[in-house]
């Protein structure tokens, strides 16, 4: 409105600039409205609240560097893409909820798992690296341990389901473990474990070798244990009961003949084993099948089957591609189609023709993938066919095409933060922030006495437009508030009020040389506005170098400090410059008690000037 | 510091709000130069001779946050409960004070059993679960890595701000804001290991921070100073250095508001995190961040805007401009009398000077929306009393 009366009037040069601040006021409204709106519809028309990060509400973070041998060069993008899913996929299996997998810089990926009760071990182990491997079944048993479980917890005791072990033990699998010393086993078994654990001095708990194990069980059960070349009878079975008691990470330690004969290691045991406990490549193993249903009308129930494998020949690296597709036979019967590389395709081939009609087990992650039957020789492609749904054979190609993990990965941090520490450090960033705000207020209050609101309001419109920001930020792109994050925002709260300093000092050099409020606040806000935009450039440039090159929690500083510079410039402009205008116009801003851009002697300062000039 | 102070003046502070101080910045300048180099030349010795302390994100090691909540357990307890259970106690501190009081123990690197097997004997001897103990592990590589990231971002950065300075301002002012930079960089690497504040990897990356900080603060000063010499070759009045100086005096207030309004909100960060949360990132930060910006502030109006002076004095439009004014100022009555010759030529330099000027100075639209006429001929004799003084000083 002031701007009405403005144009009506005769013009001299100075009040064709007159600013008209209405616009101003209801861009900002606009944007506030907007902004609001849109964070309030983003968290489900609630009262928006920002993603805390885990060092706020606790959790565990862990981050994962990708090393390679011999190599400095950090692996490609794509690559870390697919280790990215694998450990998702990972970190899914152990039962977390909602986990945040991602990658950070070029060779990083950080698993953020929010709430207190984490196994940690199981989390260390997602970047263990597991292998694809191909091997022949040289026995298979069906593990109902779990099945007579859930029925007995169903406490509908019905007929056992049909045992559907082939217990036809073969020439090979006796010849390792009964004579043998335990020597190498032991040491194969203890290199494998070592990912997982380090080589730690043994505690009262774990058996860490071989030999410890043997002890733990007891020398009978020991010597039972490694004269099975079948399974045992009721007499001996009865003698190994100790080895239910092992842990996985025991478990794994023993030969694979053991492993497989003994009843009282069950599948639940064999998938819980450390991950890489049977990568080694030339070694016997056992490993079991993922559940199946036992009966098609409650898939509750479940059973596994367990399977004793040979050596493997072919490895995951020999595949070079796998795909989906059709059964030529039968349209509605999905394959997958895999090719081998060169080297591969031999191996393969000498494969197939040694084993024709046995069953070969595609070997990931202490699991067996799946178990076809070799219908024919065949050498560069394959096609593995079953009962699979489209999902399914997606998920076998998927595995076969990348299912080990591309690089290795270290562990390189675990932060592990509880709930209760989270809300200190939240309620030490918000006491922060509060502080922060309160003494730069008082700061311009005593400086600039009136125009102390002015900062103060513009900090409020600037807490307005960041709080709904980050909000939006929080559940659209996943951003999450960090105390770093928080660290940043306080920082800038220096960063924007510096901007209202330097458009105020500006217009107190104005007033001192002689000019009235009115006009001295056009004149400075031209000047300001280089000054500030200048200066907001480089924080920006700081900021954007910082989130894009930085690694770890910094990146959340970075991130607030360039998202306040840019809330910042608006609120400058939208809000600061026209509140200072209209200011301007009343007679406010000229008395020196009130506005403090005065200086005492202005008047005779301005008379000094006139004079010189 | 040095205060050259006019009898009639009054007092310090009340000039230092008016923006009327006359500190001879540029004057002095060497002063400054010397007890930089000296200071600078102390702390490298000082890094050389006594080193950094290293946080554990360098040597790697394991810190667990154990809530106090019982006053008879002591410090010491929880300290030797750890080293039973096979841990090197690298240190160990409470932090914060009531419910919210807690013990710190850093120990050296631990597989992940050892570490379950510290975990569980601190909680028994503090008496408390071992779900509440917050335990933060790194391995003694993760230091390292983030540090290189923190320096491919530092030479980044610094390429393209210089590049901005010298495209928004001139390439004297790049080179004296990326001299300003360096200093400030050890300057405050030199505190740290001066004082032993500890390193950790959130330290480099504040460091990056207050770069851009000093940087905010040089603008400032590189504005003003701008301004006030984009036209000074046209008049009689100044030479460079004066210029340079007034723009300092003037902008000394912006520079020290900049400052404490900057220092402000860190310094509440610095009290919560040492205060309340004792160790962490949030210190790291604040505390780098305080350091630096203080130092920050010194360097861009003690250096970086000298040094300005300093190359602008060796070219030769600024060389003729000192003694155009040494002339002026030496023999004002001797020159109106009997050098009327002279000063023809005097005057085609003059305007050669005014052009070379005016070609740059297209960025002041005020001036030259409100005068254009008098800024555009005014090279006549008037110069003194031109309108540019109608601006203070």
């Amino acid at each position: 409105m002031a701007s009405v009366t403005g144009a009506d009037r005769p013009r001299k040069k100075i009040q064709r600039k007159r600013l008209p601040v209405a616009p101003y006021f209801v861009g900002l409204i606009l944007v506030l409205a907007l902004l609001w709106v849109a964070a309030i519809a983003g968290s489900g028309w609630k009262f928006p609240t920002p993603k805390l990060g885990l060092d706020l509400q606790g959790g565990l973070s862990m981050t994962l560097s990708a090393y390679q041998q011999g190599t400095e060069e950090p692996p490609a993008p794509e690559t870390m893409e697919q280790a990215r899913q694998i450990i998702e996929n990972r970190v899914n299996s152990t039962g977390v909820s909602e986990p945040e997998v991602y990658v950070e810089g070029s060779e990083n990926i950080v698993v953020n798992v929010a709430g207190n009760d984490i196994d940690e071990e199981a989390l260390r182990a997602v970047g263990a690296p597991a292998e694809l491997r191909f091997r022949i079944v040289t026995n298979s048993v069906a593990d109902t341990s779990a099945l007579e479980e859930q029925l007995a917890e169903q406490e509908t005791p019905t007929e056992e389901p049909t045992d559907g072990a082939s217990e036809t033990p073969t020439a090979e699998s006796t010849e390792t473990p009964a004579g043998d010393a335990s020597e190498a086993p032991t040491d194969e078994a203890a290199e494998e474990t070592s990912e997982g654990s380090g080589q730690a001095p043994t505690t009262e708990d774990t058996a860490a070798t071989l030999d410890e194990v043997w002890a733990k069980v007891g020398p009978d059960a020991a010597a039972a244990a490694q004269a099975l070349t079948a399974a045992p009878d009721e007499a001996t079975s009865a003698l190994l009961e100790p080895f239910g008691a092992l842990k996985p990470e025991e478990v794994a330690l023993l030969p694979a003949t053991v492993q497989f004969y003994l009843p009282q290691i069950t599948c639940e045991t064999l998938d819980s084993r450390p991950p890489g406990a049977v990568q080694q490549p030339d070694i016997e193993v056992t490993a079991c099948s993922a559940p199946e249903a036992a009966a098609a009308d409650d898939p509750s129930l479940t059973f596994q089957y367990k399977y004793l494998l040979q050596p493997a020949t072919v490895l995951g690296s020999d595949v070079t591609s796998a795909d989906v597709g059709t059964d030529q036979a039968n349209l509605n019967q999905f394959v997958v189609n895999v090719q081998f590389s060169t080297e591969g395709a031999e191996k393969w081939s000498a494969l197939t023709t040694e084993n024709l009609q046995s069953q070969v087990a595609i070997v990931l992650d202490n699991e067996v993938v799946s178990a076809p039957t070799i219908q024919e020789v065949s050498s560069n492609s394959t096609q593995i066919s079953g009962e699979f749904t489209a999902a399914e054979a997606n998920q076998l190609a998927d595995q076969l095409n990348f299912g080990s993990l591309p690089t290795n990965f270290v562990v390189e941090t675990v932060n592990e933060v509880t709930a209760t520490l989270g809300v200190d450090q939240l309620k030490a960033g918000m006491i922060a922030m509060v502080l922060g705000l309160i003494l730069v207020f008082l700061y311009c209050m005593v400086y600039y006495r009136f125009m102390g609101f002015v900062v103060l309001g513009s900090l409020i419109v600037a807490t307005a437009v960041l709080y709904p920001t980050v909000a939006l930020l929080g559940s659209q792109i996943g951003l999450t508030l960090t105390l770093a994050g928080i660290a940043g925002f306080v920082v800038s709260i220096g960063i924007t009020a510096d901007s209202f300093i330097v458009y105020f000092e500006r217009i107190k050099e104005e007033m001192a040389g002689g000019r009235s409020a009115r006009s001295a606040v056009p004149r400075a806000w031209v000047r300001a506005r280089r000054t500030v935009l200048s200066a907001a450039a480089v924080s920006m440039l700081s900021a954007v170098v910082l989130y894009i090159l930085a690694i770890g929690p910094v990146r959340a500083f970075a991130f607030s400090l360039g998202l306040s510079t840019l809330v910042d410039i608006m609120v400058v402009f939208l809000f600061t410059h026209p509140i200072a205008e209209f200011l301007s116009r009343g007679n406010l801003l000229n008395k020196p008690s009130l506005s403090g851009l005065h200086t005492k002697t202005a008047p005779a300062a301005a008379g000094e000037a006139a004079a010189k000039g | 510091m040095s205060t050259k102070q006019n009898e009639k003046r009054p007092g310090i502070l009340s000039q230092l709000y008016r923006g009327e101080t006359d500190f001879q910045f540029v004057a002095a300048r060497k002063k400054f130069y010397i007890a930089s180099a000296v200071i600078l030349g102390a702390l490298v010795v000082v890094m050389l001779v006594k080193g950094f302390v290293l946080g554990i994100d360098f040597a790697g090691g394991v810190q667990y946050s154990v809530p106090a909540t019982d006053s008879s357990v002591s410090l010491d307890d929880v300290e030797n409960a750890a080293a039973d259970a096979g841990a090197e106690v690298a240190s160990g501190q409470i932090a914060g004070s009531g419910d919210g009081r807690a013990f710190i123990i850093r120990v050296g690197e631990l597989d992940s059993d050892e570490q379950t097997a510290v975990r569980t004997a601190i909680a028994e001897e503090a008496g408390v679960g071992v779900d509440s103990i917050s335990v933060s592990e790194v391995s003694a590589t993760w230091g390292a890595s983030v540090s290189k990231q923190a320096l491919i971002a530092l030479i980044v950065f610094m390429v393209l701000v210089s590049l901005f300075i010298w495209i928004r301002f001139e390439r004297r002012m790049a080179v004296a804001a990326f001299g300003a930079l360096m200093h400030d960089l050890v300057l405050t690497a030199g505190i740290y290991s001066l004082v032993g504040f500890e390193i950790t990897p959130s330290t480099i990356v504040g460091m990056l921070t207050i770069l851009g900080y000093s940087l905010y603060d040089t603008v400032v000063v590189f504005d003003k100073v701008q301004e006030n010499t984009a036209q000074l070759l046209q008049t009689r009045s100044k030479t460079f250095a004066e210029g340079v100086n007034d723009a300092i005096n003037q902008t000394l207030m912006r520079s020290i508001n900049t400052t404490i309004i900057g220092v402000l909100p860190v310094a509440a960060l610095l009290f919560v995190g040492v205060g309340i949360l004792g160790v962490g990132t949030l210190k790291d930060l604040a505390l780098v961040l305080f350091v630096g910006m203080i130092v920050g502030a010194y360097s861009s109006i003690f250096l970086a805007a000298p040094w300005v002076v300093d190359m602008a004095e060796r070219s030769a439009v600024y060389k003729r401009h000192n003694q155009k004014i040494a002339n002026k100022r030496a023999g004002t009555d001797a020159e109106d009398e009997g050098a009327k010759p002279a000063r023809k030529s005097a005057k085609a330099e003059d305007e050669d000077d005014d052009r070379l000027v005016l070609a740059k100075s297209d960025d002041l639209p005020l001036e030259l929306l409100e005068e254009p006429e008098k800024a555009a001929s005014g090279s006549g004799g008037a110069r003194s009393g031109g309108p540019k003084k109608r601006k203070r000083r």
